[in-house]
Formats: structure tokens, C-alpha cells, sequence
């Protein structure tokens, strides 16, 4: 039960801090908090679709350099940004890749023994490893980037005016207004239950403890949402969400739209047609 | 089980999104019919509850491995398959806009195997056991806990399947969909003591709540 809890405390922090984090840096004045939603979500998505249609290493690097550059005119610290980007995802990605080079076979750049067993790194599968590590760090960067510099509420206005179903948008805003509502809850459900301890308790035990602290979550939220209504209604809600903002394509974004939009088509012929004079895969 | 950006390939983010949007075109029209107003905020709280109850670790077994519930299955036998499903979407989408988790064009993929699948299989499997059990506590308890387990594994079927067909993901079909899958099978198991933990204590606590009225296919 208390592994349960310092567990599941660290993630419920983490939720905390990044929103915290992600606050912080909406609210600069930078290139990217600047330009409409719509815009930087769109060419977010086609970017990253760029990677993943490239199997070249230079492709990789180039829009990793793009989003740093990106950031760092964003006015992102560049550490901060270093760190949020590798160390979950792409580290990840590095431990998935790391038979790699021992299992594809090619060029064998180094071998040793290990208990008798030849053990050969190949060169061609230190590539694929570096190229897949690189690909997802480049994507999860150009992803957070967006997250970081873009205001909820704004995202999903924008998300709105690309036609998402009215139903979706309205539930997504309350539910965000609720998670951390609840997450609150939940944790001091938790803490409760443990404290009415009076020694460690098994496995299963701990399972079912959370499990009913869950369904007792779930009845509280019913109840919640009733109450919910009925403030609403009587404030005035039919069903409708206005916000006061409205999105306008303002200059910024027609130039930053072409620039993404020259980049990628750059990207591409280079993909397609050039034969790089030094090795580069 | 979140796929990243960055592990698909063009053509499989394509085609999975494509089979989502129909689905979503599906729950949207008929949850645009069915749902009244006040069910808005209900169904808003819900998916928050959810949404906090995946935060959970949860302990399995010595060496510190933890679990976390999906809640797939547990949101459909609440909400039914088509509000299970928006309900996924809902939570796979402040994840993937939010918090990062889950890639922002893998999120038709994402959605696919944690919303259409987990949702459609949980609810449907934990429709016809609690029927076949004669529609009694036990029954739906029982329900509950193979739609969560089933309804998890084949999610992670899926997402074996989604990124061993991808050629940029350095391991074929034959590895990740074994992997995936044995991996999420027994992880699963925990998925689904939570899923019948929870519809457990609300048949005991208060029933009506698995009565409302759900947002269906049929």
C-alpha cells in the first residue's frame, strides 16, 4: 500500500509540475506563443509526418536542430528543453534500440569476448539504432514544443475552428477543468486509507484497497457532475460554450506557415534526389 | 501502451486514423442524439475520475514492477461502448496535448487500440459473460474482470501489430506482437481485478449507477 502510494505520488507530482512548467512558458512572449494554434498545430503534425517518412539520418538532425531553434527563439531555456525532450521518450527509445547493433548484420566495426561468446557490433546496426533514437527525439521535441508554448484554452479554440465534433471540444474543457480535482481527491483517498493502518498489507490486499478508494472516485464524480449541472443551469448554461477570444491568421503566421512549408518540400527533394558526397545514410 | 511520435509509419498513422474517424463519426452522431445536457457534465466528471485513476501505481508482485489501469472496460460498462470510446478519446487527447504521453499523430492509433478496442471488447465481453451468468452480481463481477483483461491484451495486440508493421520500428511483426501481448497479458490481469474491484464495490454501494442509460451502437 505505501509503494502504492509514494508511486503514485510521483506521477500525480509530475502531472502537477508539468502543468506548472507548462504555464511558465505560454505566457512568454515568444515566436511560438505568438502565432495562431491552428497554424502551429498543423505544422507540428507535417513536420513531424516529415520524420517519419525519412529514413535519412541528415533529415532526423535537421528537424531536431529546427525545433531547438524553434524553442530557442521561443524563448525556451535551452537545458530545460534538452532535458523535458530526451529524458523520458527518446531514453526509452535508446533502451528498445540498444540490441541493435549486436543483432543486424554488416560491417563488423568492433567485436569482444564475453565468457567465450564472440559478441560483434555491427555498423549498420549502430546506425539503425542512431537514426531511430534520433527520429523519436526529433518528434517528441517538435510535440512538446507545441505543448509548452500553447495555452489550453487556445488549443482548443483552434481545434474547434478545424470542425472537431462541438460534443468533444465541450467535454474536453470540463474534463481538464476536473482532473486535477479529482487527482486531489484520489490522493488524499489514498493517504486516508493508509493512515487507518495498522500494518503492511499483501499484494492483493493493496489492489483491492485502491480499487474500492477507485469505485468510491467513481460515485463521488456522479454525484459531483449532478451538482455540476444544476450550478450550471442555474447560471445559465443551454448546452452552448463561448469563449471571448477569436483566432485570426495574423502575417506572422502566413510567413511562418511558408517557411515551415518550403522547409519540408527542401526536405523532401533532398530526400528524393541527392546523393550526398560523405557518408551520411 | 501510449504509442510515441516518431515509432509509425505514414501509411499506419493513415490508416489507423482513418478507421478511428469512422468510429468517431459513429459514437458522435449517435451520442449527439442520445445525450442531453445534463449528461454533459456527468460524462465530463467520469472521464476525469478516469483520468486520475490511471495516475494510480499499482504494486504486482517483489522487484518494484508497477501497473498502471487503463480503464478502458471500465469506462464502457459505465458509459457504454460509443461513451466509452469519446470518453478515451477525451483523456488519450489531454495526454497526448497536455502531458506529452502518447504522440500527437499517433493519437489515431492510440485511440484505436485504447478507445475502439478496449472499450468494444470490454463492454461487449462483459455484456454477454454477465448475461450467460444470469445477469446476477456475480455475474457482472465476472464480466468485468475477463473485459478488462481481454479487452487490454487485444489493445496491445494491436499496438504490436501497429508498430511491428512499421518499417521505421527496428522489429518486425514477430517480435513485438508476442512481446506486447504475453507482456499486457499478464499485466492484464491486474487491469481486469481493478475493472471488477470497482464494478464490485458500486454494485454494493450504489447499483443504479451501472443502470443509466448508455451510449450504444445498436
Amino acid at each position: 500500500m505505501r509503494r502504492m502510494i509514494e508511486a503514485s505520488t510521483k506521477e500525480i507530482l509530475k502531472i502537477f509540475r508539468d502543468t506548472v512548467l507548462c504555464e511558465r512558458y505560454t505566457n512568454i512572449e515568444g515566436l511560438f506563443q505568438r502565432l495562431d494554434p491552428r497554424v502551429k498545430f498543423l505544422a507540428t503534425i507535417a513536420l513531424i509526418i516529415t520524420a517519419v517518412a525519412s529514413g535519412k539520418i541528415i533529415i532526423q538532425l535537421a528537424i531536431l536542430v529546427l525545433t531547438f531553434l524553434l524553442a530557442l527563439i521561443s524563448r525556451i531555456s535551452f537545458k530545460f528543453f534538452i532535458v523535458r525532450t530526451f529524458l523520458f521518450i527518446p531514453l526509452f527509445a535508446v533502451v528498445i534500440a540498444l540490441p541493435l547493433p549486436f543483432i543486424i548484420s554488416g560491417e563488423i566495426v568492433a567485436s569482444f569476448k564475453i565468457n567465450g561468446m564472440l559478441i560483434m557490433v555491427s555498423r549498420e546496426g549502430l546506425w539503425e539504432m542512431l537514426i531511430f533514437v534520433l527520429r523519436v527525439w526529433a518528434c517528441v521535441s517538435l510535440s512538446i514544443l507545441l505543448i509548452l508554448t500553447t495555452k489550453w484554452n487556445s488549443l482548443l479554440h483552434g481545434l474547434s475552428k478545424l470542425h472537431a465534433p462541438r460534443l468533444l471540444i465541450v467535454i474536453l474543457n470540463m474534463t481538464y477543468r476536473y482532473i486535477y480535482f479529482f487527482t486531489d481527491m484520489l490522493y488524499k483517498m489514498l493517504i486516508a486509507r493508509e493512515s487507518r493502518l495498522t500494518g503492511p498489507v499483501g499484494t492483493l490486499e493493496a489492489i483491492k484497497g485502491g480499487a474500492s478508494a477507485l469505485g468510491s472516485l467513481f460515485i463521488r464524480a456522479y454525484e459531483k457532475g449532478e451538482k455540476i449541472y444544476l450550478a450550471m443551469k442555474s447560471r445559465g448554461y443551454n448546452g452552448e460554450m463561448k469563449t471571448m477570444d477569436d483566432l485570426k491568421i495574423h502575417k506572422l503566421d502566413i510567413i511562418f506557415s511558408v517557411l515551415v512549408g518550403a522547409i519540408i518540400v527542401m526536405m523532401l527533394v533532398m530526400q528524393m534526389f541527392h546523393e550526398f558526397p560523405f557518408p551520411v545514410f | 501502451m501510449h504509442i510515441p511520435d516518431g515509432y509509425l509509419d505514414p501509411w499506419v498513422l493513415a490508416i489507423f486514423f482513418i478507421l478511428t474517424a469512422i468510429m468517431w463519426f459513429l459514437a458522435f452522431r449517435k451520442a449527439n442524439k442520445v445525450i442531453e445536457d445534463k449528461h454533459i457534465p456527468l460524462f465530463a466528471v467520469l472521464t476525469a475520475a478516469v483520468f486520475a485513476a490511471q495516475m494510480i501505481n499499482w504494486p504486482i508482485g517483489p522487484g518494484g514492477t508497477t501497473a498502471h489501469l487503463v480503464g478502458g472496460a471500465l469506462v464502457a460498462i459505465f458509459l457504454g461502448a460509443y461513451g466509452g470510446l469519446i470518453s478515451m478519446t477525451v483523456i488519450l487527447l489531454i495526454q497526448a496535448l497536455l502531458f506529452g504521453d502518447g504522440g500527437i499523430t499517433a493519437l489515431g492509433a492510440n485511440i484505436w487500440n485504447m478507445g475502439v478496442v478496449e472499450c468494444f471488447v470490454g463492454y461487449y465481453l462483459y455484456k454477454t459473460i454477465s448475461k450467460a451468468l444470469g445477469d446476477t452480481s456475480r455475474g457482472k463481477i465476472v464480466g468485468a474482470f475477463f473485459g478488462g483483461w481481454i479487452g487490454i491484451t487485444l489493445a496491445a495486440f494491436f499496438c504490436g501489430l501497429q508498430i511491428g508493421i512499421s518499417t521505421i520500428f527496428p522489429y518486425d511483426i514477430a517480435v513485438s506482437v508476442p512481446v506486447m501481448t504475453i507482456y499486457h497479458g499478464l499485466l492484464g490481469t491486474i487491469e481486469g481485478l481493478i475493472t471488477a474491484f470497482v464494478v464490485g464495490y458500486t454494485l454494493k454501494v450504489r447499483p443504479d449507477l451501472l443502470e443509466l442509460p448508455k451510449i450504444d451502437p445498436l
